[in-house]
C-alpha cells in the first residue's frame, strides 16, 4: 500500500523575472516500510523534491498524497499536526534548539502532542548511544552526537515516515557510517518508511530502492535487495 | 567608487539595524540640541537682558520700611545728576469695583515716574506709561474677573482709580508663572492716599538705581554698603542678583539636562547593542573577506565607514528634527518661561551635537569593531553559533572605562557643579549596578523554577537564548521605566500633598491684616461667632544661644525657609486644634506656670526647631517692633495635619505681646456661595484688609502645577521612546535566533499559536520583571525625595501603581509581538532552503 504518492510534480522558481523549472513532472509512489534513497548530483532537484513530498514546500503543479491524505494545499496548522505525529525529519544541519538540552530537544515533540513519555525518551537516548550526554546542550556536542539527538527527536512520537536530507552531509566518514547504520537499524525496528536524500553512492547502495533525479526528472528507479 | 557602492549596498542590506541606529542617534542628538539651545538662549537672555530683568544697575531690596540710614543714602544719591532712581513697592491687596460690587486679590506695584529704568512697559493701547491723574494700568485678568473695561473705576486701599490701559508686560517681571492675581501699576504719588504701605504691611521694598557708567556701579555698590549697618539693607549689582527668574530657570534647566544626559547614555548603550548585532550578522562575510586575504584594518575601516555614513545622515536629520521640536517649545513653555527667551536653535548647540553624535557612535562602535579581529576565516564554515567569547577581554574594560570617563566629563560640563555631578554619576552608576544585580538574581531564580506549562517553560528558555542579552535589555528597560515612574510618582505625591492641604472642612477664606479695632466689624460681616482670630506681630529672630542667625544661616547654606526672615509671631495660651505638644518643661503644657517672671517663654513649632536643632531651654532673642526680647524655649509643638490651617512657628504668652502693634488674621470655613459677598464687603469697607479666597487661589496653583506637569511629561516622552528603542533593538539583535527557533518548533509540529504563546510569555516576563524593578526603585527614590528633601508626606498610590505597571507590561508585550510578527509567520521551508546545500 502506498504511503506516499507524488503525481506530476513540477516546481518553478522565479529568478530575475525568469522562471527556472527545478522539477519537471515527477511521479512517484512509495510503499509503507520502504527505505528509499533519492540520489542526484548537486542542483538536480533532489532536496527540492524531498521538501515537497515531506509537506515543507508546495509544488507549482501536481499533487501529493501522504498517508492517504492530499496535502498539496493543506494549511500550515494541518501540516503541523502531521509533522508532530506522523512524520519525522533529520537534516544535514541537525536543527537542534540551542537553548534546550539533549533530553529537552528529544522530548519536545511528545510534549507538544501532550503525550509526554519520559521512558520512551530515555530508551531512545540509550538506543542512539548518547546516554552520557543527555544533559548537555547542542553547542557542547560533536556533529555525530547532534545527528543522533536529531534522530532520537524525530522518532520520539513513533512517526510513520522519516525524511532525511543529507543526514551525513556535515559528518566525517566514520560518523557517517555509524549514522546510516543507526537509521537503518531504527527503520527496521520501528517498521518506518525511510526516505533519504543523498549524493553519496555508498549510502544509496544501502537502500532498498534508489531513485535517481537528474535535471528535475527521475531517470532511474531501481529496487535493490 | 566601487568601495563606496559596496558600503552603500552594505547599509541597504542591513536596513533594519541601520534604521534603528539612526533613530537612536536622532533621539539623543535632537534632544541634546533642543535642550542645549534652550539652555543657551535662557542664559543669554538672563545675561544680555540682565539689566532689564533686574530693572537697574544696582538694586536695594528689603521687606520692611527703610531705615533712616538707608533713606539718607538714597536721598544723597538723588542729588547726583548721573544717577537715576526708581522706587517700587509690591504687595498683595484687594481691588474692589464699586460698579460691579466685586473684588479680586491683586498684585499691586507702586512705582515712581522714573520707572522703568530699563526696557519698556508694554501696554495694550501702545501708549507711554502714564499713571498720573488717578490712572492705573491693570492686567487683562482683572478686567475679565471683575467684568470691567478700560475707563471703569477700581478702589485700592482708600483710593479710587481709573483703569486707563491694559498691562501686557513689565520689563523687570519676566516670570509671571508664580503670580497669583492680576498686576496693577500705580504711581508713587498716591502711596499715602492708598494707605496700604506701612509698618504692618507685607511689602516688598525696592530701590532701583541706574548709573551712567558701569565702573561707577561697582564702586557705587561698595560706597552704598559701607554706609549701611543693617545686614538686611544691602545694595547688589544687577549681575550678582540671584533673582527668582534665575533660580527658577536654573532649576528648570537642571531637570532638562538630567533627562538629556540620561537619554544620551541609554541610547548609547542601545547603539552599542545594535552595532554588535550588525557585525555579528556579518560574521560569515567577514570570514570570507579574511579568507580572501583582506586585513583586519581594512575590514574594520569598511564597517566603520558604513556606520559613520549612517551616523552623519542621522545627525543631519537630528538637526532638522530639532528645528521642528523647537517650534513646539513656545506652546509647551508658554506661561512658564519668559516670552523674551528665544526658542531658536543655537548654532553652538548644533556644533556640539554634531561632535557628540560622532564621538558617541565612535565610542560605542569601538568595541564591536574590535571584535572583528577575533573572527576567523573558519567561521564561514560554521553554521551553528559558537559561545560568544568576545566579551570581557581587556579591550572591553578599556573601552568601557573610556566611555565612562567621557560621559562623566559630559555630566560635569552640563551640570557645572562638581559635587552635584559626582552625586549624579555615583547615583546613576549605583542604580545601574543594583538593577543589574537584581536582574541577575531574578533571572537565576526563574531559571531554577520547575514550570509545568510547556509554552511558559520554553519562553523562559528563550530568555537565555544565545545573543539574547536579556540581562542588558532588562537592565536598560528597567532604568528607563524607573525614571518615568519616579517622575510620575513625585508628581502624584506633590499633587496629593496639595489636595490633602485642602480637605473638605479646611479653611476656604483667609483674612489678613485685620486691624485690632476692626475685629468685631469683620465678625459681623462674616455673620458667625464661630471664628478664630489670631493676633499677628511681625518680628525677626536675631540669635539662638548667643549665635546670630546670620552666622547660623551661613554655616547651614540651606535653601528654603530662612531663620533671618521676618516671622509672624503670635500669642495665645492654648494649643491650636491641629497641634500637640511633643516636648515641654511642664508636661503637655505650652507654657510653664510658676516660672521666673523675668523669663519670657516661647513655644516653638517642631519644623523650625529642627532647622536649628532647637531644644527646651534654648535662648532665642527676637527683635519685635524695634525691641529686643530674650526668650526661652519652654515647649515644642507639632502639627497633627498638613492642611492649610493657621500655624505659627513661635508663640508667646498673651501677657508678653498683647500690647504690641499687631494685626489680626483669621482662617475660616464658610459656604462657598457666601465668599464673594464677604470678600466684596470687606474690600469695599476695609480696603487695607486682604481677603484670600482659598478655592480660587488653589485653582491658580493647580494651573501652575499642571503647566509644569506638561513640560515634565513632554520630556518624559523622550525617555519612553528610548525604552521602546531598547526593546526593539533587542528583538532585532536576536532575529536570526528567533527565526531559527520558530522554524525548529514548527518542524517538530508546533503551530503558530504555540510560538505566539512562547513569545507572549517571554515579553510578559520582561515587562513584569522591568515593572517590578521600576516600581521598587521609583518607590524608594520618591520616598527619599518626598520625605527627606521636600519634607512632605509620602503616599503609596497603589492603584495608580498597578495601572502604570499594567500599561508598561502591555506596551512591552504589544511592541514585542508587533516586532515579532514576521518571525512568527516565518515558514520552515524558507529557512531550510536558505540553509540547504543542493
Amino acid at each position: 500500500m502506498s504511503i506516499l504518492e507524488a503525481e506530476k510534480i513540477t516546481k518553478k522558481f522565479k529568478v530575475d523575472n525568469k522562471y527556472i523549472e527545478i522539477l519537471k513532472g515527477i511521479n512517484l509512489k512509495i510503499d509503507k516500510g520502504e527505505f528509499v534513497a533519492i540520489k542526484g548530483s548537486s542542483g538536480s532537484g533532489k532536496s527540492t523534491f524531498l521538501n515537497i513530498i515531506a509537506g515543507l514546500d508546495k509544488p507549482t503543479t501536481g499533487k501529493i498524497k501522504l498517508l492517504n491524505k492530499d496535502i498539496t494545499y493543506s494549511k500550515e496548522e494541518e501540516l503541523s499536526k502531521l509533522r508532530n505525529k506522523d512524520i519525522g525529519f533529520v537534516f544535514q544541519s541537525f536543527y537542534l534548539i540551542p537553548s534546550l538540552s539533549v533530553y529537552e530537544n528529544i522530548i519536545l515533540p511528545s510534549e507538544i502532542s501532550k503525550e509526554t513519555n519520559h521512558k520512551r525518551v530515555l530508551e531512545l537516548i540509550e538506543e542512539v548511544g548518547i546516554s552520557n550526554r543527555k544533559n548537555s546542550y547542542p553547542i557542547q556536542l560533536s556533529g555525530g552526537e547532534k545527528q543522533r539527538v536529531a534522530i532520537a527527536r524525530a522518532l520520539v512520537n513513533k512517526p510513520k515516515i522519516l525524511f532525511a536530507d543529507e543526514p551525513t552531509g556535515n559528518l566525517d566518514s566514520e560518523n557517517s557510517e555509524k549514522i546510516i547504520e543507526l537509521l537503518i537499524k531504527l527503520q527496521k525496528e520501528y517498521d518506518l518508511t525511510l526516505i533519504l536524500v543523498t549524493h553519496e553512492k555508498q549510502i544509496s547502495d544501502k537502500a532498498s530502492r534508489v531513485i535517481e533525479i537528474k535535471d528535475g526528472k527521475i531517470i532511474n528507479d531501481i529496487k535493490q535487495k | 567608487m566601487k568601495k563606496t557602492k559596496q558600503i552603500f549596498n552594505q547599509i541597504f542590506a542591513n536596513k533594519a539595524q541601520m534604521i534603528l541606529l539612526s533613530i537612536c542617534i536622532i533621539l539623543s542628538i535632537s534632544t541634546f540640541i533642543c535642550a542645549d539651545s534652550l539652555k543657551n538662549n535662557s542664559i543669554n537672555y538672563i545675561k544680555t537682558d540682565s539689566k532689564i530683568i533686574n530693572g537697574a544697575d544696582i538694586i536695594i531690596q528689603t521687606n520692611k520700611p527703610y531705615s533712616k540710614e538707608l533713606n539718607d543714602v538714597i536721598q544723597e544719591l538723588r542729588n547726583n545728576k548721573d544717577i537715576v532712581i526708581a522706587n517700587s513697592y509690591s504687595f498683595s491687596s484687594m481691588s474692589y469695583s464699586p460698579k460691579k460690587n466685586n473684588s479680586i486679590l491683586s498684585q499691586v506695584r507702586i512705582v515712581t515716574d522714573t520707572y522703568p529704568l530699563y526696557g519698556n512697559v508694554k501696554l495694550l493701547k501702545g501708549e507711554e506709561l502714564n499713571l498720573k491723574n488717578n490712572n492705573i494700568v491693570v492686567e487683562q485678568e482683572l478686567l475679565d474677573k471683575l467684568d470691567l473695561e478700560i475707563g471703569d473705576e477700581i478702589k485700592i486701599g482708600n483710593k479710587i482709580f481709573t483703569i486707563s490701559n491694559i498691562l501686557i508686560n513689565e520689563p523687570d517681571r519676566p516670570l509671571t508663572l508664580f503670580d497669583i492675581g492680576p498686576r496693577i501699576l500705580i504711581d508713587e504719588i498716591y502711596i499715602e492716599e492708598i494707605n496700604l504701605v506701612g509698618e504692618r504691611s507685607r511689602v516688598d521694598y525696592k530701590t532701583l538705581i541706574k548709573t551712567n557708567d558701569k565702573n561707577d556701579a561697582d564702586l557705587l555698590v561698595l560706597k552704598i554698603n559701607s554706609q549701611l549697618s543693617d545686614e538686611k539693607e544691602k545694595a547688589i549689582l544687577y549681575s550678582e542678583n540671584n533673582n527668582t527668574l534665575k533660580i527658577f530657570v536654573d532649576n528648570f534647566l537642571f531637570f532638562i539636562k538630567l533627562i538629556t544626559i540620561f537619554i544620551i547614555i541609554l541610547t548609547g548603550i542601545t547603539i552599542s547593542s545594535i552595532i554588535l548585532t550588525y557585525l555579528n550578522n556579518q560574521k560569515q562575510t567577514i570570514g570570507i573577506r579574511k579568507t580572501l586575504g583582506e586585513e583586519n584594518t581594512s575590514i574594520i575601516k569598511f564597517y566603520y565607514i558604513s556606520i559613520l555614513i549612517v551616523t552623519t545622515i542621522s545627525i543631519i536629520l537630528s538637526i532638522i528634527i530639532a528645528f521642528f521640536i523647537m517650534k513646539s517649545f513656545p506652546y509647551i513653555f508658554s506661561g512658564i518661561l519668559p516670552q523674551e527667551i528665544s526658542f531658536t536653535i543655537d548654532i553652538n548647540s548644533i556644533l556640539i551635537g554634531i561632535f557628540l553624535g560622532l564621538v558617541i557612535t565612535t565610542l560605542f562602535a569601538l568595541y564591536p569593531l574590535l571584535t572583528i579581529k577575533k573572527i576567523k576565516p573558519l567561521d564561514i564554515f560554521r553554521k551553528e553559533e559558537s559561545i560568544n567569547k568576545l566579551l570581557y577581554d581587556k579591550y572591553f574594560y578599556i573601552i568601557n572605562t573610556i566611555i565612562f570617563l567621557f560621559f562623566s566629563t559630559l555630566v560635569f560640563i552640563e551640570i557645572e557643579n562638581v559635587k552635584t555631578s559626582l552625586y549624579l554619576i555615583i547615583g546613576f552608576l549605583s542604580l545601574f549596578v543594583i538593577i543589574l544585580f537584581l536582574n541577575i538574581i531574578i533571572l537565576k531564580t526563574i531559571k531554577k523554577i520547575k514550570i509545568k506549562n510547556l509554552e511558559l517553560k520554553h519562553a523562559i528558555k528563550g530568555l537565555f537564548r544565545i545573543g539574547n542579552k536579556t540581562l542588558l535589555v532588562l537592565t536598560t528597560i528597567s532604568l528607563s521605566i524607573t525614571i518615568i515612574f519616579t517622575i510620575s510618582f513625585i508628581e502624584f505625591n506633590l499633587q496629593e500633598q496639595y489636595f490633602k492641604s485642602f480637605p473638605a472642612n479646611s479653611p476656604n477664606l483667609f483674612i489678613i491684616d485685620i486691624p485690632k479695632e476692626n475685629q468685631s466689624q469683620i465678625q459681623n460681616i462674616i455673620g458667625t461667632d464661630n471664628i478664630t482670630f489670631y493676633p499677628v506681630i511681625r518680628g525677626s529672630l536675631l540669635s539662638i544661644n548667643d549665635v546670630s542667625t546670620k552666622d547660623i544661616e551661613e554655616k547651614r547654606k540651606r535653601q528654603g525657609d530662612s531663620l533671618t526672615r521676618t516671622f509672624s509671631l503670635t500669642y495665645t495660651d492654648k494649643l491650636l486644634e491641629n497641634e500637640k505638644i511633643i516636648a515641654s518643661l511642664e508636661p503637655n503644657q505650652m507654657f510653664k506656670s510658676n516660672l521666673n517672671n523675668d523669663i519670657i517663654q516661647v513655644s516653638v513649632l517642631d519644623m523650625v526647631a529642627e532647622s536649628f536643632n532647637g531644644k527646651l531651654g534654648d535662648e532665642l532673642i527676637f527683635l519685635i517692633q524695634g525691641v529686643e526680647i530674650k526668650s526661652q524655649i519652654v515647649s515644642i509643638r507639632k502639627r497633627t495635619d498638613n492642611s492649610i490651617n493657621a500655624f505659627f512657628y513661635f508663640t508667646f504668652e498673651e501677657k508678653i505681646l498683647k500690647d504690641a502693634p499687631q494685626t489680626i488674621f483669621s482662617a475660616l470655613n464658610v459656604e462657598n456661595e457666601k465668599i464673594p459677598a464677604i470678600q466684596n464687603k470687606i474690600a469695599k469697607d476695609f480696603p487695607t484688609i486682604t481677603v484670600i479666597n482659598a478655592q480660587s487661589t488653589a485653582k491658580s496653583v493647580a494651573e501652575i502645577i499642571n503647566k509644569l506637569s506638561t513640560v515634565v511629561s513632554f520630556f518624559t516622552i523622550f525617555s519612553l521612546i528610548t525604552g521602546i528603542m531598547i526593546l526593539i533593538s533587542s528583538i532585532i539583535a536576536t532575529n536570526k535566533e528567533r527565526i531559527k527557533e520558530t522554524v525548529l518548533y514548527k518542524l517538530v509540529g508546533c503551530n503558530r499559536n504555540f510560538i505566539l504563546k512562547i513569545f507572549t510569555y517571554e515579553y510578559l516576563l520582561i515587562g513584569i520583571i522591568s515593572s517590578i524593578i521600576a516600581i521598587t526603585f521609583s518607590y524608594i527614590t520618591t520616598f527619599i525625595i518626598i520625605k527627606y528633601t521636600l519634607n512632605s508626606d509620602f503616599t503609596t498610590f497603589s492603584l495608580k501603581l498597578m495601572i502604570y505597571s499594567f500599561i508598561t507590561i502591555i506596551s512591552i508585550l504589544t511592541i514585542g509581538l508587533i516586532s515579532s510578527i514576521n518571525i512568527i509567520k516565518e515558514k520552515p521551508i524558507e529557512y531550510i532552503v536558505k540553509n540547504q546545500i543542493e
